[in-house]
């Protein structure tokens, strides 16, 4: 695995990011980042899901809405315990279709499991969005990301040749 | 011998979780893991000896502290450990490295540049195994680890079989018979290695030695000074810190000498143990939600 010692815009290379929105942003923070000169020496790994920021708000951003719609079907006397139950909910599909996948001998899964739970995701909000419920809001806002990281990834591919540019400079 | 029932495969320190761990790390995609360690924290304090054994530790390293204070601040031990086991699964099954930062990095190079073995003296903080595989990586000796072997004998197995695996970059030594492995050890540090021990617990079968640690009395084990002043090489503290979601510090802190100044072994030992105790306090005193020890350091705080 790649890494870039000392240079504290790497934190910033597109490579350390997953989705093609953080990609972007990502782009646009390096370029507004200078070196600073520090006591610690660093050392940056270059994989796709080292960013903090990103996995963080994807993770906040997943549980609120998967809590939300929790809250929208189940009686109010579970509301109590339903923040809890959520966080549970929400990564057992991981396990079902890991073990299913393992069955036929798949040992690594994440990419599968990550394709799975967005596209749940994508059929609960479009089945939420056309409800009357306040919770039609969360439905349309997780489609509005969804629309706007597409969008993204068309931008980035047409940046590709600055970002691998950047790449180069940084991991060199 | 008799065969182990199925259900303590489930036990709290049971092989079980170990390969729950392997398994998700394998299968939960990354930007998943907050809501899946913030729940599995949250479970396991239904752990109620781990629990509680943390939060007695913290009444003593937060003077004064209230008990409800003390169970978040349990809770933050947890999330802490969780994400530190985590990140060192993911480096043994995907070999993702952290971030890194160095910390002290001229005591670091001056280990690495003196002639002769040197041991290096950690505490159960952050990753002791992240750590190691950072300094296989980056060393040119090679290092071994001392560690106390698990509990569960399905457990010991299942950690055995994965340091195997990782036997060419550094070795682990277990401390089941202190006699033999002393003797080892020796050997090892006299033909220039690097001997990694954790020194703020003691096990059964380790010599120790009473000290104080955040005013309370404590063993410590006494190996390891002993091992410096018989080899008379240096003590290097280091640790390993969280620092973040897979972010680490290594801190190393200048070297302690074990020098024999008298007739009295056990009181030039003392001086070397006083100052491990002082960096142990401001480690720990520092990052306590990163002391990873589930049972009371002190049985007067127990």
């Amino acid at each position: 695995m790649k890494v870039v010692r000392d240079r504290d815009e790497a934190r910033w290379l597109p490579s350390r990011h997953h989705f093609a929105l953080t990609k972007l942003v990502a782009m646009i923070a390096m370029k507004r980042t200078t070196h600073r000169e520090s006591s610690l020496k660093k050392i940056y790994a270059i994989e796709r899901d080292q960013s903090t920021l990103e996995n963080y708000a994807i993770a906040i951003w997943l549980y609120v809405t998967g809590t939300a719609y929790l809250l929208a079907v189940t009686p109010k006397f579970t509301w109590i315990v339903i923040p809890w139950i959520a966080g549970f909910l929400i990564h057992v599909p991981c396990f079902v279709i890991g073990v299913i996948a393992n069955r036929f001998g798949a040992v690594e899964n994440r990419k599968l499991n990550g394709v799975s739970t967005m596209a749940m995701y994508l059929i609960a909000s479009s089945w939420f969005a056309t409800t009357d419920s306040p919770v039609a809001v969360i439905a349309w806002i997780f489609l509005g990301i969804v629309a706007l990281n597409a969008l993204a990834a068309v931008v980035m591919w047409m940046l590709r040749g600055t970002a691998a540019a950047m790449e180069r400079r940084c991991v060199a | 011998m008799t065969r182990r029932a199925w259900w303590q495969r489930f036990l709290v320190k049971g092989v079980f979780w170990r390969q729950l761990l392997r398994w998700a790390v394998l299968n939960i995609p990354a930007w998943l893991e907050p809501i899946v360690i913030a729940w599995w924290a949250s479970f396991f304090l239904l752990w109620g000896p781990g629990r509680r054994g943390v939060m007695v530790n913290l009444t003593s390293i937060k003077a004064g502290s209230w008990a409800l204070t003390n169970f978040f601040r349990t809770y933050r031990v947890f999330w802490n450990y969780a994400w530190t086991i985590t990140d060192n699964a993911r480096y043994r099954e995907l070999q993702v490295l952290p971030d890194w930062e160095f910390d002290g990095f001229e005591n670091f190079e001056h280990m690495e540049h003196r002639e002769g073995g040197a041991i290096i003296l950690t505490a159960h903080m952050g990753s002791y195994d992240l750590g190691a595989q950072l300094f296989s990586e980056t060393s040119e000796r090679k290092i071994i680890m001392v560690r106390a072997p698990e509990v569960d004998p399905d457990t010991r197995a299942y950690e055995k079989s994965l340091h195997e695996r990782d036997a060419e970059r550094y070795r682990i030594a277990f401390n089941t018979s202190a006699g033999e492995l002393a003797l080892d050890l020796l050997t090892s540090v006299r033909n220039g290695e690097v001997v990694a021990i954790q020194g703020d617990r003691v096990t059964t079968g380790i010599s120790p030695y009473a000290t104080t640690l955040f005013g309370r009395p404590m063993l410590l084990p006494a190996g390891p000074f002993a091992l410096a002043m018989t080899a008379r090489v240096p003590i290097y503290p280091v640790f390993v810190v969280r620092r973040g979601r897979r972010r680490y510090r290594l801190v190393a802190r200048p070297p302690i000498e074990v020098v024999r100044r008298g007739r009295n072994r056990d009181e030039d030992i003392g001086i070397a143990v006083a100052q491990w105790t002082e960096q142990l306090e401001s480690v720990i005193g520092e990052w306590w939600f990163q002391w990873f020890t589930f049972e009371p350091y002190s049985e007067e705080a127990a």
